[in-house]
């Protein structure tokens, strides 16, 4: 396996930081956006993919069109429109998912709707700077991959410790902690896993900064 | 509350808890010790595992966890699994002492979390009573003699046939060392007199409970006093009132607000068992009032007026006529792409985790200065 260049990292931290949304600035576990639906409807694997796939048809399509929509837009336009247009695509995007998941989807009740207004899809408009289109998509895609990463693991820790099993797998006879499965558990595991994230990532941060120091000092030896 | 009184304190409790383990031990079975015991290693455990996470020196003096451990443990039934004590402990100790900032500071009562924990999780088997001198299982817990509660049974709108002398005694279906009223007055006495405790929370709380319970008795066709000592004498009333609001870090300092503290303890708790979902109220009551200790200590105490008053006489006098206008910066279209770069770098500083080594805030430091000689 190739090793990263740490110097390079540590001296473009900020940059890697923007970038690495599934590790470094995960949206969920790191900046602690969409909590409320992972909270309340990501008991379960199935439900966790429910919820991925609404955000996969939605942030970054959402995200694309009202950049295009409201490029010459002033900023309080600009904010109306943004949930309307996430608006009209879930409007579409709920549609085919009830159509090929079935009545699966209305499990998740009101919290699939709620996405349109989270801050996940909605923080964006928040900022008065334009754009571009093509970062807009790949902005979109990496909070997208970042959410999907912590929505399954929310949701199969939480049904694994509620009910024993993963993706409908037995795995335990009962579960471990049946409060998994309600909300205030819901909080304690993601209020758990948030903290031993930003663990990891402070570990992974001190091994960058470790190793490109090490390798300046290396460097200078040389010369 | 200095760290010596609070030690003693502790140690004084875990030695009140001793004659109800002993007395759990001789009416129900030996798995009594094996439960407590479990129960003070997972806390200790739990302890130490934090402090070395934390790379801090572990203290050994403070005994709060067991203790929690302890009271929360004699409120189960005997037959209750061990895996069953092991996590509610673990959840309590972990989330409700150590990510609250740990020893002495943490704002919720650990043996009311651990027991709500349970409860919430497995209502099924925390609610379950074993007749006395029943045969229990040492290590499964299987028994024969599992029943419903008396605090169960009242709930229910049932009436306990159990006479006063075996309520005393705690010679009824019930928990492991919840139900010995006598003994637990002895040793509440006892703890009042060396003064680990005061009396003002538990006589707060349950002259609240008796008054309740008399104005709106839940026994219908009983009479009062019959009904008032079915409240009292079951369902961890007086168990609450000494071994569990009294704990030092959870209440407050100040006898007034210890006074109002026990009455708002008692009208919730008893308030959890006339509506709630669960018989053993009194827990959730506990971990409710412990989130008003501080404002009931500041109403109790004056301090909030005191702070006004001092902020009133502070507030310097406004000048007639000189009032200064400030104009407001006129925005223009091209300032927005400023603010939005602008919040750009606040989010990159918000959500990075670089840190500025001392060479950039000097050689920052030095730009500035020389900016400044230059007149810029």
């Amino acid at each position: 396996m190739k090793k990263p260049d740490y110097s390079l990292l540590y001296n473009n931290w900020d940059d890697t930081v923007r970038r690495r949304k599934v590790f470094l600035s995960n949206p969920v576990f790191i900046k602690g956006l969409a909590l409320a639906p992972l909270v309340v409807a990501g008991t379960t694997v199935k439900n966790g993919l429910i919820l991925c796939i609404a955000i996969i048809c939605l942030l970054t399509p959402a995200r694309f069109a009202t950049n295009l929509i409201t490029r010459r837009m002033s900023v309080p336009l600009k904010t109306f429109f943004y949930p309307f247009v996430s608006a009209i695509i879930f409007a579409f995007v709920y549609y085919y998912m009830y159509r090929f998941l079935g009545s699966q989807v209305l499990m998740l009740g009101v919290y699939l709707p709620i996405l349109i207004v989270d801050p996940l899809i909605v923080k964006n408009f928040e900022k008065t700077r334009k754009e571009e289109a093509l970062y807009s998509i790949i902005n979109g895609l990496r909070n997208t991959a970042g959410f999907a990463v912590a929505c399954l693991i929310i949701s199969a820790l939480r049904e694994f410790l509620a009910f024993g099993t993963v993706a409908g797998f037995k795995i335990l006879k009962a579960g471990i902690l049946p409060m998994a499965q309600y909300s205030f558990g819901g909080f304690l595991i993601i209020g758990i896993l948030c903290a031993v994230w930003a663990q990891l990532v402070k570990n992974y941060k001190y091994k960058v900064e470790v190793e490109a120091l090490h390798n300046e000092r290396f460097a200078d030896n040389i010369d | 509350m200095t760290n010596i009184q609070r030690k003693n304190h502790d140690r004084y409790m875990l030695l009140a808890t001793v004659p109800l383990i002993a007395c759990g031990t001789v009416l129900y079975s030996t798995r009594v010790l094996l439960l407590c015991a479990v129960a003070m290693l997972t806390a200790k455990a739990v302890d130490v595992a934090v402090s070395m996470a934390r790379h801090e020196e572990f203290d050994y003096t403070d005994h709060s966890s067991e203790l929690s451990a302890v009271i929360f443990c004699l409120m189960l039934p005997v037959n209750i699994p061990v895996y069953i004590v092991v996590v509610s402990v673990l959840m309590a100790v972990l989330v409700g002492k150590h990510f609250f900032g740990g020893k002495d500071v943490y704002p919720f009562n650990l043996a009311a979390l651990a027991m709500c924990c349970a409860a919430v999780n497995w209502q099924d088997k925390v609610f379950v009573a074993v007749t006395p001198f029943s045969k229990v299982d040492f290590w499964s817990g299987y028994t024969t003699g599992a029943t419903v509660t008396t605090a169960g049974i009242v709930k229910n709108g049932g009436v306990p046939a159990h006479d006063t002398l075996n309520l005393l005694l705690g010679n009824h279906p019930g928990s492991m060392g919840s139900d010995f009223v006598l003994v637990i007055l002895v040793t509440g006495l006892f703890l009042i007199i060396t003064k680990k405790i005061t009396w003002h929370i538990p006589v707060a709380f349950l002259a609240t409970c008796t008054a309740i319970a008399l104005a709106f008795p839940r026994v219908y066709g009983f009479p009062r006093l019959e009904s008032l000592q079915l409240e009292l004498l079951n369902g961890v009333v007086l168990f609450t009132a000494l071994f569990m609001l009294n704990e030092p870090t959870t209440t407050p300092t100040n006898p007034k607000a210890k006074i109002i503290y026990g009455i708002m303890a008692g009208a919730l708790g008893m308030a959890f068992r006339y509506f709630g979902g669960f018989e053993f109220g009194s827990c959730f009551a506990v971990l409710l009032v412990n989130t008003m200790d501080g404002v009931i200590e500041r109403f109790a105490s004056g301090e909030d007026k005191a702070a006004e008053n001092s902020k009133a006489e502070k507030q310097p006098e406004e000048k007639p006529g000189k009032k200064v206008y400030q104009a407001h910066p006129k925005i223009k279209k091209d300032t927005l792409d400023i603010i939005g770069e602008a919040e750009d770098s606040i989010d990159e500083v918000l959500y990075s985790t670089r840190t500025i080594s001392i060479d950039e805030i000097l050689r920052a430091e030095a730009e500035l200065n020389k900016s400044r000689k230059d007149g810029k």
